[in-house]
């Protein structure tokens, strides 16, 4: 059930980065919103710039080479103008984050105990006397069986899906509400990959967190969210229920994606080809809809200037610009429904 | 652990033997032996066999090499014909004091180059860190020798603040008095050594830091929120310094050998000063026992370097 | 459709070294005893995660990799010895392609030093001719004919693996071993390569040996499969067979694993993710023997269907191959 005002509101977020002395946007006013037990899926391809927008969430672009502009505003505090010292406060408490790859995520010279210890070591949300045994109930939670052996060893010693379990304990060691999963199960195989998505999803559930996970994989987003956010080149081109996006897609993009990708339907045709690529940040002229320059038969389309703001095309299911409208593919124009 | 040291210990023991018949080859191929310097016009050369078959020398190669071996296993290294003395007596009065040179040499070598390195690394790019890039570059590329001879001259005889020769003053008394001597002769060669020295440790600590900012596990460690000073020395900091740790056992090595050189210049009774005699003098019975300790010096180096590592890095010890 | 390729009760075995004189303490069973067969213009599919064995099996089919023990049959013959290959032509009738398109390349080269290499290596071309070839199989994978002095990083993802691919067709091959040719890509571009991997099989009659862990992938791309765990192979059948009736816990696990599109039916998919994981919790030691690998015999399920046996299966094949040595006596 998602109830509450907004755990993580972000408000025409910008972020631009320093590229040979010239401020290039990567993130382009972009609005987003988790409230407390909702699981926000930000799903696009690499060049997106769905990582670059949790980073900006939590805080870690380089001020000297990046330029984040807009509201961030995390659980009631503003993230774009904070201090790195208020940041620091907020970063493990108000938000924990899980990483793709859990082996160079983890220091290799620790233990994971101590690893999990430094975590609350560095916020007072719990006392020190509890930390040890803290540690070993959140490695139960995550569901390994050995916690007290497991603390006492190292990162390379643990299998890849343990040690994406440890990076969840530690992520969830000081409770935050929100918990921003950067690609989490990427790096791991089919089967352990389903056990951590689980994890997380009971994780979420129990704690009633919110969940701002960013992948690239569409079953992922069918299988854990509740709505979704499809980017492309810096930007928002569609969002809605997780229902909604995936049986009434409505973006030219987002139709091409769950076009492309393989499935039960496509045995024994093609697949649906997204001709060109994902343009340079140089390239990037955010007052257009950009992926129109990839669909070839709505090339004068690409050339319009369209508004900033997503259009509610159903309640609660928006879309950026107005080539939704007329998108069609080829063969659907001739008739021939799939 | 244990088991992994025993284990590169043993290893040591074929490389030793591998070492040692080098060495004994390169002695023997050696214009002259022992008795070569003895020769002059009186000399009856029948007397001169008698000798050489009384000291083995007609022996086959293997029974020469067994007895050398066994002989430097109990310590018996046999005489110094120039200086008419064992040669263990010789090395044993030396070797002190190289021990002392190199030991302070460590130090300071570690105690400049570390500092450097963090302070340029901390300040990229800034003027801190031009500074001592360029530092290092000149110490690098300028020849040693040169700054030896001014840092001698300036400090040594014009300013007179440190002695210029010799371990120890004649005139220190008591044990106290001694060390005090014995550690204000060794600090100007340490200290300029040491300074000359930093670039290895410099660049290896340098880059290693500034690339370590960008890892994985530092981004986690900023994502947990711990302080940035935290990060650098509890992550950063300490994943930068496996290089450098590695190479301890090497790092020794490399002063034990340069101080061959630096011994010469600074005029200091050790290890060097006897090498560079022995050579000069052809005085084969001290060549090769130097050899044997250098050769053994840099397997232990080694080894050294390896525990070192498994030691500091989880990653060798548990596999 | 004949057959192309052969391989027979295929082993790779590693030594593991270790103790005090680093002697072989055990060996690694990267392959242990798999057979199966290629047909000519098919695409075949190999699936299994990390370690499962699938990718040594990829590489001792082109030759990186020595084989322990069994055949690779080729025309009638075994051709897992440098000499046979030779003989064949083998190592330009077969021909791979990598999963990592950047590091499989020569940064160094040029594109068509790249491509020509293997026309060079084993036909006997005059310099117009090799041109020619070249601009030709540039064509074939919609590459522009100007990038030919150009670099690879100069290309995006989708454009090096299709460089890769040219480089592969170049010697006319029979059959080409596809390792994880998909997984560094984006969707979009993924798409690109596997219609194009159809279609110069369409085109040239080409067959693909197709290495995977993406099962969606390979559903799309192939005839026949072969799910691999633990060295060992667990399923092998057709299409459907493996994915309409999957019979091994393992083939269920992974199936069950995979996530789907389908946001109607997810709780359902959950549960019987769930449900599975549970069983396979449970009676482990059913389908796994006490080394915990699969057994290593298969049983028929239909003409094209094979699954490892399970526990009781096993303990009465091998009762029944005991009884047959006492015959024999």
């Amino acid at each position: 059930m998602i109830i509450g005002k907004n755990l993580l509101d972000a408000q025409d977020v910008s972020v631009q980065f320093r590229i040979d002395g010239e401020w290039l946007t990567a993130i382009d006013k972009v609005d987003l919103s988790v409230k407390p037990g909702e699981v926000l899926a930000l799903v696009g391809e690499s060049g997106s710039g769905k990582s670059t927008f949790a980073t900006a969430v939590m805080g870690l672009h380089s001020n000297t080479q990046a330029r984040v502009t807009g509201s961030i505003v995390l659980d009631g505090h503003q993230i774009v103008d904070a201090s790195e010292k208020e940041m620091q406060e907020l970063r493990g408490v108000k938000a924990g984050m899980i990483f793709q790859d859990p082996l160079s995520a983890l220091n290799p010279l620790m233990k994971i105990g101590d690893q999990i210890i430094e975590a609350m070591s560095v916020h007072d949300v719990y006392p020190k006397d509890q930390w040890n045994d803290r540690t070993i109930q959140l490695l139960k939670e995550v569901g390994i069986t050995k916690p007290e052996r497991v603390a006492q060893q190292f990162p390379h010693e643990l299998s890849g899906g343990m040690r994406q379990r440890v990076m969840i304990a530690m992520a969830i060691a000081n409770e935050p509400d929100l918990i921003i999963a950067d690609e989490p199960t990427t790096a791991l195989d089919v089967t352990i990959q389903s056990q951590i998505l689980d994890l997380i999803k009971d994780i979420q559930e129990k704690k009633n967190a919110g969940v701002l996970l960013i992948t690239h994989d569409l079953g992922v987003v069918a299988e854990m969210a509740d709505s979704v956010a499809v980017m492309y080149a810096g930007q928002i081109v569609e969002n809605g229920s997780v229902e909604d996006v995936f049986t009434n897609p409505l973006h030219p993009y987002t139709r091409s994606l769950l076009r492309a990708n393989p499935s039960e339907d496509t045995i024994g045709d093609d697949l649906y080809v997204i001709p060109g690529t994902v343009p340079s940040l140089a390239a990037m002229d955010h007052t257009k809809d950009l992926f129109l320059r990839r669909v070839p038969w709505m090339q004068k389309e690409a050339e319009e200037t369209i508004p900033d703001e997503l259009v509610e095309a159903k309640p609660g299911h928006f879309v950026r610009g107005t080539a939704w409208k007329t998108f069609k593919f080829p063969d659907e124009k001739k008739g021939v429904k799939k | 652990m244990w088991k992994l040291i025993l284990k590169r210990v043993l290893l040591m023991i074929p490389q030793l033997l591998l070492m040692t018949l080098l060495i004994f080859a390169i002695a023997k191929l050696m214009p002259g032996d022992p008795f070569t310097g003895r020769f002059s016009p009186q000399l009856d050369l029948s007397e001169l066999a008698r000798l050489r078959k009384e000291a083995g020398l007609d022996d086959p190669w293997y029974v020469q090499y067994f007895r050398w071996i066994g002989n430097a296993l109990h310590g018996h290294f046999g005489d110094s014909y120039v200086l008419q003395k064992p040669v263990v007596t010789l090395m044993g009065e030396r070797l002190g004091n190289t021990i002392v040179l190199s030991l302070f040499t460590t130090v300071f070598l570690y105690l400049f180059g570390i500092p450097m390195a963090v302070a340029s690394a901390k300040n990229e790019g800034k003027f801190i860190d031009r500074f001592w890039l360029t530092f290092n570059s000149i110490t690098y590329g300028v020849p040693a020798l040169v700054i030896f001879l001014f840092v001698l001259f300036l400090f040594g005889y014009t300013l007179q603040w440190f002695p210029t020769s010799g371990s120890v003053n004649i005139d220190a008394e008591g044990f106290v008095g001694i060390w005090l001597s014995k550690i204000y002769h060794v600090i100007l060669p340490s200290v300029t050594i040491a300074a000359l020295s930093t670039v290895g440790i410099f660049t290896y600590l340098r880059t290693g830091l500034l690339d370590n900012r960008n890892q994985d596990f530092v981004r986690t460690a900023r994502a947990k929120g711990v302080p940035e000073k935290q990060i650098f020395w509890k992550h950063n900091f300490r994943n930068s310094m496996l290089p450098i740790a590695q190479n301890f056992g090497f790092q020794i090595v490399a002063i034990f050998s340069g101080s061959i050189f630096v011994e010469q210049i600074f005029n200091y009774p050790g290890m060097g000063l006897l090498y560079y005699s022995s050579i000069s003098t052809r005085d084969y019975a001290v060549i090769t026992a130097l050899m044997l300790f250098y050769g053994f010096l840099s397997l232990v180096g080694a080894v050294l370097s390896d525990i070192i590592l498994a030691w500091v890095d989880p990653r060798v010890r548990i596999s | 459709m004949g057959e192309l390729l052969r391989i027979e009760d295929l082993r790779i075995h590693y030594p593991i070294r270790g103790g005090f004189f680093n002697r072989v303490v055990d060996k690694v069973y990267a392959v242990d005893g798999v057979s199966f067969s290629i047909n000519e213009g098919e695409t075949y599919g190999l699936v299994g995660e990390s370690g499962s064995g699938k990718t040594t099996i990829g590489s001792t089919i082109v030759g990186l990799e020595k084989a322990t023990s069994g055949k690779v049959i080729y025309k009638g013959e075994d051709v897992t010895t440098p000499a046979a290959r030779r003989k064949l032509n083998y190592n330009r009738d077969v021909q791979m392609i990598f999963q990592d398109s950047m590091s499989s390349l020569n940064p160094r080269k040029t594109i068509y030093d790249i491509i020509s290499e293997p026309i060079k290596n084993f036909e006997k071309l005059d310099k117009n001719a090799e041109e020619k070839r070249v601009a030709e199989l540039l064509d074939i994978v919609g590459l522009p004919q100007r990038t030919m002095y150009q670099y690879p990083f100069q290309f995006s993802g989708g454009q090096r693996q299709r460089i890769g691919i040219a480089r592969a067709i170049s010697t006319n091959p029979k059959l080409i071993v596809a390792d994880e040719p998909v997984s560094a890509l984006d969707l979009s571009v993924q798409a690109q390569v596997l219609n194009f991997m159809k279609q110069i099989q369409k085109n040239l009659g080409i067959s693909f040996l197709f290495i995977s862990h993406d099962l969606g992938v390979v559903r799309h791309m192939t005839n026949n499969i072969a799910i691999m765990h633990l060295g060992r192979f667990v399923e092998l059948g057709t299409r459907d067979d493996v994915f309409k009736d999957p019979q091994h816990i393992y083939t269920k696990r992974l199936l069950a694993a995979i996530p789907q599109t389908d946001v109607a039916h997810r709780e359902e998919n959950k549960a019987n993710r769930l449900r599975i994981e549970e069983e396979y919790q449970n009676n482990r030691s059913f389908y796994y023997g006490a080394d915990g690998r699969p057994y290593p015999f298969l049983k028929d399920v239909s003409d094209t269907h094979k699954v490892a046996m399970n526990a009781d299966e096993f303990a009465l094949a091998e009762a029944q191959t005991e009884v047959k040595k006492e015959e024999s006596k």
